[in-house]
């Protein structure tokens, strides 16, 4: 489910690029602090991604500083407080999307990675109580309706979207930027449903793509409305956001960095 | 829950009774005229729990399920109430109010073209675009003439270039792409920075925790 919304490095120039990174170290050196060193690897682009929006929308300077990764490397990173909430959702999320792993492939890996990461989740769980309700919620939603077998892409989608929306409308007083976090998370559930399409028909999981239109060869013809047109609402509410800094490495993950599957896809094809 | 009893209305009330009061108590609890948040929470639920129980007693009644004691429920009255219906759930939609709408929508059994429209229109803005595109084409085959439902039928069909055409990554109309597939889409997007910028834009992204 993760690691979508991310910018394309080799289009950003050396300024844009440590910014970026200062980002993503300092989320990971956030979750190391709050959590543990396990809880560290389940670090997300995606939530580096809604750190940035979220910090973007707030302070105009981005402070850095240097500091160590694993006591050798000097890294530059970043300390603020969406940071430390985007932790918290990170490991949430990991967490939720571990126990979605289990629902879908019971087995020792997916079983022993919960276990890794229940504690973390409970550290969590007790300091955003709501958010866990919240996400909670919506992904027993969608379980629910995986057992049901749903085949409504609108359906599916609407709930991660609600999810993600009802996440950021937590973390900020913007409108659009909570409209964008839908539109996004439902995104992210048909883009990520479209990516395991071959691999859940082979290991027999839900796909909602799959449930709808069973096996075909020209899923993409089919799939690209949805995705596009989540796209251009994302585009839409996004211009509409009074961002005080960081806008070029901004764009660049809304403008090129979401499509990259496919310019990937493309590029092997 | 009863749901004559949300609606504060007799078993046996008719069914301009029960329109009634539905709407009396749906302008009462508006979450709009709420400015506490606590206040407005409630009114919407409130709010969610008066549209089910419409739905459910306009379902009940439409059905065809015998019995009920609305025998007298004629086809010609059926046909008239849904046309009203179909004018109170534009209104509804007029004020966004989506829940009422679609409550009203699922009800109503003629499903013709305007009844596909406003299905449609309604999926647009709760962001359901597969069934918007769905219901809003099947309005615009029933009634090809319809210039509501045919320039309705063409948004909805151009919503998703909105992201290429204002992208400061690309350029589409100049390069003539045809917008056939997103991976063709994709390709073009990418193909302009490409050329743009003579690189590679392979993303090929160097985890900085994981090359430790």
């Amino acid at each position: 489910m993760f690691g979508y919304v991310r910018p394309v490095l080799g289009e950003l120039d050396e300024t844009q690029k440590k910014i970026f990174q200062s980002y993503y170290c300092g989320l990971c050196k956030a979750i190391a602090s709050r959590y543990s060193g396990i809880a560290r690897m389940t670090l997300t682009y995606d939530c580096t991604f809604l750190a940035i929006l979220l910090d973007s929308l707030v302070t105009e300077e981005n402070d850095i500083e240097g500091d160590h990764c694993a006591a050798v490397i000097r890294r530059p990173v970043m300390k603020n407080e969406s940071l430390n909430v985007c932790a918290d959702v990170n490991v949430l999320l990991a967490y939720y999307n571990v126990c979605d792993d289990n629902e879908d492939q019971p087995g020792m890996k997916a079983k022993g990675a919960k276990k890794l990461l229940k504690g973390s989740y409970n550290q969590a769980k007790s300091r955003q109580i709501y958010l866990d309700t919240v996400i909670e919620e919506y992904m027993q939603k969608l379980w629910q309706k995986e057992k049901e077998g749903c085949s409504s892409e609108d359906e599916m989608g609407d709930l991660f979207g609600q999810l993600l929306s009802s996440i950021a409308d937590l973390m900020t007083e913007n409108n659009d930027a909570v409209l964008l976090a839908y539109h996004l998370g439902k995104y992210i559930y048909l883009l990520d449903a479209l990516d395991d399409y071959k691999d859940d028909i082979k290991t027999g999981s839900y796909n909602v793509y799959y449930q709808t239109y069973g096996q075909c060869d020209d899923l993409l013809q089919k799939a690209e409305f949805n995705l596009q047109c989540s796209l251009s609402k994302i585009a839409e509410h996004y211009q509409k956001l009074p961002i005080k800094k960081n806008r070029e490495l901004l764009d660049n993950i809304i403008y090129i960095g979401l499509i990259q599957y496919f310019i990937q896809k493309e590029e092997k094809a | 829950m009863n749901p004559y009893s949300v609606l504060g209305v007799n078993q046996n009330a008719s069914d301009e009774q029960i329109k009634k009061a539905y709407h009396t108590l749906v302008k009462k609890y508006h979450p709009d005229r709420f400015q506490d948040p606590k206040e407005k929470e409630k009114a919407e639920a409130k709010i969610k729990e008066i549209n089910e129980a419409y739905g459910q007693i306009e379902q009940m009644r439409s059905g065809n399920s015998t019995g009920s004691g609305y025998s007298g429920y004629s086809g010609s009255y059926a046909s008239g109430s849904s046309s009203d219906s179909l004018k109170q759930a534009r209104i509804f939609l007029s004020q966004n109010n989506l829940a009422a709408a679609q409550a009203i929508l699922s009800a109503v059994q003629n499903r013709n073209a305007e009844w596909n429209y406003l299905q449609g229109m309604i999926y647009m803005r709760r962001g359901y675009f597969q069934g918007a595109r769905e219901h809003l084409g099947r309005a615009y085959q029933m009634e090809p003439g319809n210039g509501e439902y045919a320039s309705a039928y063409q948004s909805v069909q151009n919503m998703g270039r909105g992201y290429f055409a204002g992208n400061p990554f690309t350029n589409m109309s100049t390069r003539g792409c045809s917008i056939s597939s997103l991976g063709g889409l994709a390709c073009c997007a990418a193909g302009t920075f490409l050329l743009s910028r003579g690189g590679c834009c392979s993303p090929c992204v160097c985890l900085p925790f994981l090359c430790i």
